[in-house]
C-alpha cells in the first residue's frame, strides 16, 4: 500500500516536472557579425541578432526574447512588423557586392496585421508606442502620410510569402528623421546580454554615427505558435579615410575588442569575414579563423567561432600595398529621380531607370507622394528607349491596357487632409533599355499652422522603391565578360526629393494685429479726442475767459499808451524825413547844377582845344 | 457737445448690443449631472472631522451554536436565561460604542445527536476522536449541512458562527484549552469552565467581529501601492552575471501554477489580476553601493533604485489604467554572495519597495556549496556524479522546488502590499489574557475571516474614494467656468451615482459581495469622470492667462472713459452749481 502511494506520488512528480510548459527551452538566441568588401575602399559591417521562441505561454511568461515587443505586436495584432532608422544612402552604381539589407534615409516602417478590423487605429497606437521604445519621432506617421504596398519583400530570417496578408498593410517613410545615440540605446537594451558580453560590445556609438553609411533596423514576425525577432545594425566605413591606411582591426575602428567572452546565452556566436579570393594568399588575418571556405562567387569566407575562439579577440586585417577592392561585379541597375520645371505650383517628377545588364529584368516599382503634393494622373508618362536596338516607346496610363512592359498592380489617388498618392507597377525592363516615368504634379497650399518651423527648407518626398524580382539571361558570353549583381527581393531605393511649397506671408498675423491695433488705437483716440480733450480745451477756454478779459483790458490800455507814443514818434520822424528829403532835394539839385557847370566848361574846353588845334594846322 | 453726446450714446448701445451676443457665443457647453447629490457628500466632507462619507450600517449575524455530544448529558445552556441577557448585555454596550454603525443580530442553537438524527454518526465519530487537523472542515461540514439548510442562510460574509463543544465528550488527554479560530467563518473552544467561560469566550469572539469590520482602527497598514481594481504583477528575474556555459534561467510557468494562481483564483472576486514574468541580465549597478560587514555582503535599503530603474529597462508599455506591482528575484554576482540587504532593525534577503512592489534576493552560491559539501561528504561514484550534475542544472534552470522559499516571501509581500491583513497579527490575540490561540490556516492561501476583512475594507475605501472623485469632480466644474462638460462625462458620474445607491442598498440586506461589485463599479466610473482627458485640454488656456491677454488691450481704454466720465460729471455738477447761484 505504502509503496503503491510512494510510486504514484513519483509519477504524479515526474509529470508535473515535464507536463509544465518548460518554454524556456523553446527559446533561442545567436548573433552573427558578417564583414564584406562594399565598394573600391569601403567595408560593410552587418550585425545581426537573431532570437526565435516557440510555444509561448500565451506571451506572459519570457525568457530573453524581449517582452516589450512580443506585447506590442500581441496587443494590436500585428502579424509582421519592420523598422529602419538609417543615416546615409547606398549609391549602388558604385557599389559591387550585396548589401544584405536596405533601407531608405530617415525612418521607415512596415507592418501586417491580422486581420482588417480597426486597421488605421491599431497602426496609430503601434506607432505610437514604437515610437516611445526607440525614442523616435515615428508619431508623424499618421494617416496622411500612410500607405498601403502589395509587395514588400521582407528579410526576416521566419519570413514568408507576403501576399497572403499585403491587404492588411501598411507603410509609412519619413525621409527627414534624424538617426543618433538615443536610437541605438534602447535598440541595445532588447540584446539579453546587453553590451557587456558578445558582439554588442563592440558597438561604440561615437565610432558608429561617424561613418558613411548607417541602418538600424528591428523586425519581427509571429506565427502565434512561434514567433521571431531579428535586430541588425548595418554600416558602412572607408577604413582608409578613418584610419589613414587601408589596414584595419577591431581595436583600430570601434577603439573597443572582444574582452571577456561571447555572450553565454546565445546558441552560436559567429563572425564571417569575406575577401576576394585573389587578395585572400596576400592578406594577413589574425587571429587564425576556426574555418576558411573558398571558392564562394569570387571570394572566401573566413568563419570565427567566438564560442572556441580565445579571448581578448581583437581581428585584424593588413593588406598588402597598393591593393583595393577590384571587384568586377556591378549592379545591373542605375536609377536617377529628379523634380524639374518647377515653379510655384506646378512642377514634373521624372525618375530614370537604366538596365546595365546584358539581361531583362523584372521589377517592381513603388511610389507614394504625400497628398499635399497633387499629381495629374492624364500626364503619366512611361517611355522605353534603347539606342541599340533603337527602340523608343510612350506610354500614357491606361489601366486596361496591359502592356507587355508594364503592368500596374495599384494606384491609388491623393485625397485632401487623408490618404497620399501610391502607385506600385510591375516593370520588364529589357537589357540596355532605359525606362522614364514622368508626370506633372500641382502643389498644395497648406494652412499656416500646417508648416514646420522651417518651411522655406521645403518637404521631403520619402524614395522610391525598387524590387528586383527576376532577371532572364539572353546569353551566357555577356553575362561572363562582366557578372552583375541580382539577389531576389533585393530592395533598391532611389533619392528622396525636396519641393518647396508655396509658402504664406508669415508675418500677415502680425500685420492684422497691427492694422487693428492701429484701428482701435485710432476709434479710441479719436473718441478720446472727442470726449476728452476738446473737453478739456473747453474747461480750459471757459477757466481762462475770465483772465483773458483781464488781459484784454490791460492790454488795451496799454496799446493806447502805445499809440499816443507811436503817433508822436511817428510825427518827428515825418519831420526828420521831410528834412532829409529837403536836404536830398537840394543836394541834387546842386548836383545838377555842378554837372551843368561842369558840362558847360568841358564844352568851352573844347571848343578851346578845337580852337587851339585849328591854329596850329593853320601855321 | 453734440459730438460727444453722439460718441457716449454710441458706446452705451455697443455695450448694450455687443457684449451680450459675444457673451453668448463664448458660452461653454456643460451638460447637467445630478449636482445635488454631489453636494451631500460635500456637506459631509465640511462638517465632520473625520470626514466619514460611509453612512451605511453593517449587520452582521452571529450564532452560538451549542454542540452536545454526550450521550447522557441533557444540558442545554441555550435555554438558559441569564446567560442570553449577558451576552445581549454585550452586544448592547458594543451598539452603544460604536454609534449604530455595527448592529449584531444574535441567535443561539443546540445541536444534539440524540435529538437531531441529522447529524451523521461518523461526524460524532470524528468529533469524539479529537483530530485536530479535521475539526475545522467537520464544523464547516456541520454549518453548510445542518445549519445553513435549515434556516436557509449562507455561508456569506457577515454571517459568523461560534461552536461551543462540550469537553466532556473529548478524551482528557487531549488539550482543550484554547480559542481556535479557523479557516471558514467560525471559531470553536471547548466549554471546560462552564457559563463564565462562554461569556468570556463569546466578548473574544464578537471584538474579532467588530476588528474585522472596522477596518481603520485595528492596525496601521501603510498603503505600499495605491488600491486598485486592476493589478498587473511582473515577476522579474534579474541576473548579474551569467558565466561561460552556465545560462541561469527559471521556469516561472511551473511556480506561477503552484504558487499565485490558486492565491489570484480567491483574489478575483476583489480584482482583476494578471500575472506576467521576464528575465533581465547584467544590470547596472555601482560596485561601490554594495560593502562588507562581517564576512557579510550588504546594500542599504535606498540603493535598491539602481537595480529596478524602469527607464533603462522598459518594463511595461503602461498602456492599460492598471496598478503594476513588481516582484524582484535578484541573483547577485558570485563575489558579492551572499548579499543581504542593510536595514536599521535587521538583516535580510527581502524588501518592500513603496510604489514599486517587492525585491528578493537569491544567493545561489549557498545552494552549490551546500551540494558540494554533501558530495563531498559521500564518497563519489558515477551515480552520484551523475546526479550532481542533475542537481547543477537544477541550480542553473531554477527549477521547483528550488524557489520555494523565496516564491512563500513574494505571496507575504503581495499580503502587505495589497493590505491582506493576517489575523494573527490583530493586537486582541496579543493581548495578556493568557488565553491561548490556535489559528489554523495553510501557508498559501487565506482564511474566510481575512478575506471578509479585506472585503470590508476594500468596500468602504471603493465607496469614499468614489465619493470623493464625484465631490471633487463637482468642484473642478464649479471652480472651471470655461470647462465643457460632455453628456459622456455626466454619463460616468450618473453611473457612479446609481452604483453607490445600490451598493448601499445591498449593504442593508447582507448580500456584500454583490455590494463590492457595485463599490468596484462607482469607482472606475468615478474615476472616468474625474480623469476625462478632456479636462486637461480647458484648463491650458485658463482665465487668468485670458485677463493677462486682454487686460492689457482694454484697461487702459476703460481707465480712460471713466476718466471721462468723472470729468463730464465735474461740469456738469458746476453747471448745475453756477445754474442756481445766477
Amino acid at each position: 500500500m505504502k509503496s503503491f502511494l510512494l510510486l504514484t506520488l513519483f509519477f504524479i512528480f515526474i509529470i508535473i516536472t515535464f507536463s509544465s510548459s518548460n518554454s524556456f527551452e523553446d527559446e533561442s538566441y545567436s548573433e552573427k557579425l558578417i564583414i564584406q568588401p562594399f565598394s573600391k575602399s569601403q567595408i560593410l559591417f552587418n550585425f545581426q541578432f537573431n532570437f526565435e521562441v516557440h510555444h509561448l505561454n500565451k506571451y506572459h511568461d519570457f525568457g530573453f526574447f524581449p517582452n516589450v515587443i512580443a506585447k506590442l505586436m500581441q496587443n494590436h495584432n500585428v502579424f509582421q512588423f519592420k523598422l529602419s532608422l538609417t543615416q546615409g544612402r547606398i549609391k549602388f552604381e558604385e557599389c559591387s557586392s550585396i548589401p544584405p539589407i536596405t533601407a531608405p534615409p530617415g525612418a521607415e516602417l512596415y507592418a501586417t496585421f491580422h486581420n482588417q478590423n480597426l486597421i488605421q487605429e491599431k497602426w496609430k497606437f503601434f506607432v505610437n508606442e514604437l515610437s516611445g521604445i526607440f525614442c523616435a519621432s515615428l508619431n508623424f506617421m499618421d494617416e496622411t502620410s500612410t500607405t498601403s504596398i502589395k509587395n514588400f519583400p521582407f528579410e526576416n530570417f521566419m519570413a514568408t510569402n507576403n501576399t497572403i496578408r499585403s491587404q492588411n498593410s501598411r507603410y509609412s517613410a519619413l525621409h527627414r528623421e534624424g538617426v543618433c545615440t538615443e536610437n541605438l540605446t534602447p535598440w541595445i537594451k532588447l540584446l539579453p546580454c546587453r553590451n557587456v558580453h558578445g558582439l554588442a560590445t563592440l558597438l561604440n556609438s561615437e565610432k558608429i554615427y561617424d561613418v558613411d553609411y548607417h541602418s538600424l533596423s528591428v523586425s519581427s514576425v509571429d506565427f502565434k505558435e512561434k514567433m521571431s525577432l531579428s535586430a541588425s545594425l548595418v554600416f558602412i566605413l572607408n577604413p582608409q579615410k578613418i584610419l589613414s591606411q587601408p589596414n584595419w582591426s577591431f581595436s583600430k575602428l570601434f577603439e573597443r575588442k572582444l574582452m571577456d567572452s561571447s555572450c553565454s546565452l546565445a546558441k552560436e556566436s559567429l563572425v564571417e569575414l569575406y575577401l576576394p579570393n585573389y587578395q585572400s594568399e596576400e592578406i594577413k588575418i589574425k587571429p587564425e579563423p576556426t574555418k576558411i571556405i573558398n571558392d564562394l562567387n569570387s571570394q572566401s569566407l573566413y568563419l570565427y567561432d567566438l564560442k572556441k575562439s580565445e579571448f581578448p579577440f581583437d581581428l585584424s586585417v593588413k593588406f598588402p600595398s597598393n591593393s583595393e577592392n577590384i571587384l568586377s561585379e556591378k549592379f545591373p541597375l542605375k536609377t536617377d529621380r529628379i523634380t524639374k520645371n518647377l515653379n510655384g505650383i506646378f512642377g514634373v517628377i521624372q525618375t530614370t531607370i537604366e538596365n546595365v545588364s546584358p539581361n531583362d529584368l523584372k521589377f517592381i516599382y513603388f511610389e507614394y507622394l504625400p497628398w499635399f503634393i497633387r499629381p495629374f494622373i492624364h500626364t503619366f508618362n512611361i517611355s522605353f528607349s534603347n539606342s541599340e536596338s533603337n527602340l523608343n516607346m510612350n506610354f500614357n496610363l491606361n489601366l486596361n491596357q496591359n502592356q507587355e512592359f508594364f503592368e500596374i498592380i495599384q494606384m491609388i489617388p491623393n485625397t485632401e487632409y487623408s490618404n497620399p498618392f501610391t502607385i506600385e507597377m510591375q516593370i520588364n525592363l529589357p537589357k540596355q533599355t532605359v525606362v522614364t516615368l514622368s508626370y506633372e504634379f500641382e502643389k498644395s497650399f497648406l494652412h499656416f499652422t500646417e508648416y514646420p518651423p522651417d518651411p522655406n527648407h521645403g518637404f521631403e518626398i520619402p524614395s522610391a522603391l525598387i524590387t528586383l524580382k527576376s532577371t532572364e539571361i539572353h546569353s551566357q558570353k555577356d553575362q561572363q565578360n562582366s557578372s552583375f549583381l541580382f539577389k531576389e527581393n533585393l530592395r533598391i531605393y532611389t533619392e528622396g526629393l525636396l519641393i518647396p511649397l508655396p509658402v504664406p506671408d508669415f508675418s500677415m498675423p502680425y500685420n492684422v494685429i497691427a492694422i487693428s491695433s492701429t484701428l482701435f488705437a485710432l476709434f479710441f483716440g479719436s473718441m478720446m479726442q472727442i470726449l476728452f480733450k476738446r473737453q478739456k480745451e473747453n474747461q480750459n477756454q471757459n477757466q481762462n475767459q475770465k483772465e483773458n478779459e483781464n488781459e484784454n483790458q490791460k492790454e488795451n490800455q496799454n496799446q493806447n499808451e502805445k499809440e499816443n507814443q507811436n503817433q508822436n514818434q511817428n510825427q518827428n520822424q515825418n519831420q526828420n524825413q521831410n528834412q532829409k528829403e529837403n536836404q536830398k532835394e537840394n543836394q541834387k539839385e546842386n548836383q545838377k547844377e555842378n554837372q551843368k557847370e561842369n558840362q558847360n566848361e568841358n564844352q568851352n574846353e573844347n571848343q578851346n582845344q578845337k580852337k587851339i588845334k585849328r591854329k596850329s594846322k593853320s601855321k | 457737445m453734440r459730438k460727444r453726446l453722439i460718441a457716449i450714446i454710441l458706446i452705451c448701445i455697443s455695450a448694450i448690443l455687443v457684449f451680450p451676443i459675444a457673451w453668448k457665443m463664448m458660452e461653454i457647453y456643460r451638460a447637467s449631472f445630478p449636482n445635488s447629490e454631489i453636494k451631500k457628500f460635500k456637506e459631509i466632507l465640511n462638517s465632520t472631522s473625520n470626514s466619514n462619507l460611509n453612512q451605511f450600517i453593517w449587520n452582521p449575524k452571529i450564532r452560538l451554536i451549542f454542540l452536545n455530544l454526550e450521550k447522557n448529558n441533557n444540558w442545554n445552556p441555550t435555554t438558559n436565561e441569564a446567560l442570553k441577557t449577558e451576552v445581549m448585555n454585550i452586544i448592547d454596550q458594543k451598539h452603544l460604542k460604536n454609534e449604530s454603525k455595527i448592529k449584531y443580530e444574535l441567535s443561539f442553537h443546540y445541536l444534539d445527536s440524540k435529538t437531531d438524527s441529522k447529524l451523521d454518526s461518523k461526524i460524532t465519530e470524528e468529533l469524539l476522536n479529537n483530530k485536530d487537523e479535521n475539526i475545522d472542515d467537520i464544523l464547516n461540514d456541520i454549518t453548510k449541512n445542518y445549519i445553513d439548510s435549515e434556516n436557509n442562510n449562507s455561508s456569506f460574509p457577515g454571517v459568523y458562527t461560534l461552536y461551543i463543544l462540550n469537553s466532556k465528550s473529548f478524551n482528557s488527554n487531549s488539550k482543550t484549552d484554547f480559542f481556535a479560530i479557523g479557516k471558514y467563518r467560525h471559531c470553536w473552544f471547548y466549554l471546560t469552565k462552564d457559563i463564565p467561560q462562554i461569556i468570556s469566550n463569546t466578548k473574544i469572539f464578537i471584538q474579532m467581529i467588530e476588528l474585522i469590520f472596522a477596518t481603520d482602527k485595528f492596525m496601521d497598514i501603510p498603503n505600499y501601492i495605491k488600491k486598485s481594481t486592476n493589478y498587473h504583477l511582473l515577476f522579474t528575474l534579474l541576473v548579474q552575471n551569467t558565466e561561460k556555459e552556465q545560462q541561469i534561467k527559471w521556469d516561472f510557468a511551473q511556480y506561477k501554477r503552484l504558487y499565485f494562481e490558486p492565491i489570484l483564483d480567491v483574489l478575483s472576486n476583489f480584482a482583476d489580476f494578471s500575472i506576467e514574468s521576464q528575465i533581465k541580465y547584467y544590470p547596472k549597478i555601482a560596485s561601490n553601493l554594495i560593502y562588507k560587514k562581517n564576512e557579510k555582503s550588504l546594500i542599504h535599503p535606498n540603493h535598491l533604485s539602481q537595480l529596478f530603474k524602469p527607464g533603462e529597462w522598459t518594463l511595461e508599455t503602461f498602456e492599460k489604467n492598471e496598478t503594476i506591482i513588481s516582484f524582484l528575484l535578484y541573483i547577485p554576482d558570485k563575489g558579492d554572495q551572499p548579499l543581504s540587504i542593510d536595514t536599521k532593525e535587521k538583516v535580510d534577503t527581502s524588501y518592500i519597495i513603496p510604489g514599486f512592489g517587492g525585491v528578493v534576493f537569491y544567493n545561489s552560491e549557498n545552494e552549490l556549496n551546500e551540494l558540494n559539501q554533501k558530495n563531498e561528504e559521500n564518497q563519489l561514484n558515477q551515480e552520484n556524479q551523475l546526479n550532481q550534475e542533475n542537481q547543477l542544472n537544477q541550480l542553473n534552470l531554477l527549477q521547483y522546488p528550488l524557489l520555494h522559499n523565496q516564491m512563500n516571501l513574494f505571496i507575504q509581500q503581495i499580503r502587505i502590499l495589497l493590505g491582506l491583513v493576517s489575523l494573527e497579527n490583530f493586537p486582541l490575540f496579543h493581548s495578556s489574557n493568557q488565553q491561548a490561540f490556535l489559528f489554523y490556516k495553510d501557508d498559501l492561501t487565506f482564511s474566510q475571516l481575512e478575506l471578509d476583512s479585506f472585503l470590508y475594507s476594500r468596500l468602504e475605501y471603493n465607496m469614499v474614494t468614489a465619493k470623493e472623485s464625484l465631490v471633487s469632480f463637482s468642484n473642478v466644474v464649479d471652480e472651471v467656468k470655461n470647462m465643457i462638460v460632455s453628456d459622456e462625462m455626466t454619463s460616468f458620474v450618473k453611473n457612479s451615482l446609481e452604483s453607490i445607491f445600490q451598493c448601499e442598498n445591498q449593504i442593508k440586506f447582507g448580500n456584500y459581495f454583490q455590494a463590492y461589485n457595485h463599490s468596484k463599479n462607482a469607482l472606475r466610473q468615478s474615476e472616468k469622470a474625474l480623469f476625462y482627458p478632456s479636462i486637461l485640454s480647458s484648463l491650458y488656456f485658463s482665465n487668468e492667462n485670458q485677463w493677462a491677454i486682454y487686460a492689457s488691450y482694454f484697461l487702459p481704454v476703460v481707465f480712460m472713459l471713466f476718466r471721462i466720465v468723472r470729468s463730464q460729471y465735474k461740469i456738469y455738477h458746476q453747471k448745475k452749481n453756477s445754474n442756481q447761484s445766477n
